[in-house]
């Protein structure tokens, strides 16, 4: 994929922009430089919202309508807010464009209705052009929306994925960027494969067999179907925590709602701990119950035995002693009956093995010896299962009685909440957002519930299916034809399996050589201060600092600039994998590896001019085509004088924050410097 | 052939065991249904239920298979059973048969048992311990 241009049209504070890219090999650089504020992120959203639909602002699309349009629009206009992407890819030339109209309402309405979200995407050569059916299906094939994070990312993300707990995102990255790989598509021709096979069988075999493998298929079926469904509502669970988490920084950043705000996360806090004891304490009577729970009922029935046997035995009624063999039992164990150890050498080894055995043992008495015996442990386990489980059910009680009053406070501080009417300047008001956040709440609530049923019935499937397979697997066919079909596609069902274990192995692989350009590329940055700092991927997929000291490799803290870079230097590496698998295998069938290009807001963050300028120098060669957002300040010293050679294209945002009468937020884009080298752009 | 019998498994047996996790295994609540079923003179004969109840199981745990004799023995009166491990099981699989039907009455709703199974097995100690030290225990 390569970028020609983006152009605007009432998309916030744009107008009517056009922005288009460099693709010159040499000057491979785009720069848009700005205030903040001017309007950075937004370009960086319109990306991802012309090619998905997503935006990352906290208004999320509710006033994506440019305000001056809209103020100069009459009550009942639709004000067009569309975005159009340009672009190559894979030698034709695509216009995916997304559109939103906004309707005004009322004289005041500044964000209007939104209607229908309509999309196109448009390919052709040049002159003669063709619609595309289902554009949103084409283009998550050009630029998988699990890739996008990679490709279009803001500062934040960057430093993220230098972060400590990143190996979920590396090990994702990884396996995006893998696309499906040739191990892929042999896992699916053998699925094809053992498919056709199972047909036949299903054709050819006996009865029995067809209707075991139509129960199978059905299953089958059943199971996708759940697991589609557990993704979605686990992706909605995510985002709704991730929603209900922003309303509280809201809250705490509002003045009014700020003291109740922090006082109800406490609170709550509180609660889960007591939550999280009340659960250990039932833990633990449970685990009391399964051991001795049993005894208080067994025990008056063990104490009448006991007696009973005693007086028999006193009235010598029991049989006939206990036999040679027992006594050999309790020196070999060691342990006698009762309880005592009979070590060799020690009196009661002694007693035991000088004891006369009977003649005759019927072993009647041996019984009644050991029954008797283990009254005594009885008792003694009973006595402390009463008392604990009292305490138990005793403590859990106390705590319930304090989850309840917490739960009163949290009650009382969201009433406080709820309260707070008024919305500050251009804010909502603490009511809104509290009300907003039950919401959320009920519905993660039953989100959890929905995800909790459909993993049990995936348990449930899962099982059954195994137990089918088993049965299908050892159905022996009569007919030799038959037979002969059932092994060849049990024989492709384990080599699919064997190579499912070959697809984790080239995980490994895929990290280990990003792995090495990201120490390469970071090595030569660190090494001229002497810092001797090293960057890898470990073998759990984390992103780490590391140091040799004497003869080891030592994890280290790294700075930020640091991290940056080497989250930047990672970015850059899968990008170049991509670029080289995709070369390598010219007539993939599926979709392997690709071109892509790199949109970046601000990846200088707070760093100081020394990593300013590393950074800068790492990102041409991060991928054929980069695109960078910075902020004024940041294109001042040393980023422009790394960049501005590089540059294709060089943009200023000139924003005017319509704070004067009469004015709206509006930002032109400003075109400063265009520069390509005689060989001339790529196509 | 090891000592064995069949019994059934009704759904208390999922709820108590799997569910909620109240009991390890269903051989831990069958022996615990057994001792109620005894304490509350509940018998019922073994149905040819699906499952499979082995001696080996019982004995693995030391005071179960005093459990398993002690029922036995008040049962029969007869100190020979002390010696016969297949009644024993019958035996015991007859008041884990009834004992479960008082447990699934009582605990049948679909909520956590765990403390009110406790707050059970508290009350019945109680009473026990109540026999135990009264006289009339003796005579009963």
């Amino acid at each position: 994929m390569e970028l020609e241009r983006l152009e605007l049209q009432n998309f916030r504070q744009f107008r009517a922009s056009i922005l288009e890219f460099s693709r010159d090999d040499d000057y491979n650089v785009t720069v848009i430089h700005g205030d903040n504020g001017s309007g950075k992120t937004t370009l960086l959203n319109a990306f991802t919202w012309v090619l998905y639909g997503d935006v990352n602002f906290e208004t999320g699309t509710t006033q994506l309508a440019n305000e001056g349009v809209m103020a100069a629009a009459s009550v009942g206009d639709r004000v067009e807010v569309s975005v159009t992407l340009t672009f190559y890819h894979e030698g034709d030339h695509y216009r995916a464009t997304r559109s939103i109209p906004y309707q005004k309402e009322h004289p005041e309405d500044m964000l209007g209705d939104p209607g229908d979200a309509t999309t196109s995407l448009e390919y052709g050569d040049g002159r003669n052009y063709e619609s595309v059916n289902n554009p949103e299906t084409r283009l998550e094939q050009i630029i998988p929306e699990r890739l996008s994070s990679l490709f279009f990312f803001d500062g934040e993300d960057i430093n993220e994925l230098a972060e400590t707990e990143n190996e979920d995102r590396i090990k994702e990255a990884i396996r995006n960027i893998m696309g499906l790989t040739i191990l892929e598509r042999s896992i699916r021709h053998l699925d094809e494969v053992s498919r056709r096979f199972r047909s036949e069988l299903k054709d050819t075999g006996s009865d029995q067999l067809t209707d075991l493998i139509e129960r199978e298929d059905k299953i089958e079926a059943q199971l996708e179907q759940k697991r589609d469904q557990l993704v979605t509502r686990q992706e909605r669970e995510t985002d709704l925590e991730q929603r209900i988490d922003a309303i509280g920084e809201e809250l705490e950043n509002l003045d009014e709602s700020h003291d109740i705000e922090e006082d109800l996360q406490t609170a709550e806090r509180r609660r889960e701990e007591l939550v999280a004891e009340r659960n250990e304490v039932e833990a633990d009577i449970r685990s009391s119950l399964t051991k001795d729970g049993v005894l208080g009922f067994a025990l008056p029935a063990i104490r009448e035995t006991t007696a009973d046997l005693d007086e028999l035995r006193k009235n010598d009624l029991l049989g006939t002693g206990v036999s040679q063999e027992f006594l050999d039992k309790l020196l070999e164990r060691e342990r006698c009956i009762c309880g005592r150890r009979l070590d060799e050498g020690s009196t009661y080894h002694e007693r035991v093995a000088s004891m006369e055995p009977a003649v005759e043992a019927d072993g009647l008495s041996e019984h009644a010896v050991q029954t008797m015996s283990r009254l005594e442990f009885a008792e003694t386990y009973y006595e402390t299962l009463r008392t604990d489980l009292e305490d138990l059910v005793s403590k859990r009680r106390e705590l319930n009685a304090k989850i309840d009053a917490q739960t009163e406070q949290i009650d009382e501080l969201e009433a406080n909440l709820a309260s707070l009417e008024s919305p500050e300047l251009g804010q909502r008001s603490p009511a809104e957002l509290q009300q907003e956040r039950e919401q959320k709440r009920e519905e993660l609530k039953d989100t959890a519930k929905d995800i909790g049923r459909i993993e049990d019935k995936i348990d449930e499937l899962e099982q059954e299916a195994m137990e089918i397979e088993t049965e299908i697997g050892n159905a022996r066919e009569e007919k030799a034809e038959a037979e002969l079909i059932r092994r060849r596609w049990k024989a492709s069902v384990e080599t699919g399996d064997n190579l499912e274990s070959s697809f984790t192995k080239l995980q490994q692989t895929v990290r280990q050589l990003a792995n090495n350009t990201v120490s390469e590329r970071f090595d030569s940055i660190a090494h001229k201060d002497e810092d001797d700092l090293h960057a890898v991927i470990t073998e759990d997929f984390k992103l780490e600092g590391r140091k040799r000291v004497g003869d080891q490799d030592e994890q280290v803290e790294m700075s930020r600039g640091e991290r940056q870079i080497a989250s930047l230097t990672f970015i850059g590496s899968l990008v170049s994998i991509a670029r080289q698998r995709h070369e390598e295998n010219a007539d993939a069938k599926y979709f392997s590896g690709g071109i892509y290009p790199i949109v970046m807001d601000s990846p200088f963050g707070a760093l100081d001019n020394k990593h300013r300028s590393h950074i800068s120098r790492e990102i041409p060669k991060l991928a054929k085509q980069v695109i960078v957002f910075a902020t004024d300040a940041q294109w001042n010293g040393p980023v422009a004088e790394e960049l501005e050679p590089r540059a294709g294209m060089q943009y200023r945002l000139d924003f005017d924050d319509g704070e004067q009468a009469g004015t709206y937020p509006e930002t032109d884009l400003v075109m400063e410097h265009e520069q390509v080298a005689s060989g001339g752009a790529s196509s | 052939m090891s000592d064995r019998i069949t019994y059934e498994r009704p759904q208390i047996y999922e709820r108590l065991v799997k569910e909620h996790d109240v009991f390890d295994s269903y051989v831990d609540l069958f022996v615990f249904a057994a001792a109620v079923g005894f304490r509350q003179g509940l018998k019922r004969p073994n149905a040819d239920g699906d499952k499979e109840m082995l001696w080996a199981n019982i004995s693995y745990t030391e005071i179960y298979e005093t459990i398993a004799a002690s029922l036995a023995y008040q049962e029969t009166g007869d100190p020979e059973i002390l010696s016969d491990e297949q009644r024993q099981l019958e035996i015991m699989g007859e008041y884990a048969a009834g004992g479960i039907e008082l447990l699934a009455n009582r605990f049948d709703g679909t909520g956590d048992p765990t403390v009110d199974l406790a707050e059970f097995v508290l009350e019945e100690g109680t009473l026990a311990q109540a026999d135990a030290e009264s006289p009339l225990g003796e005579v009963i």
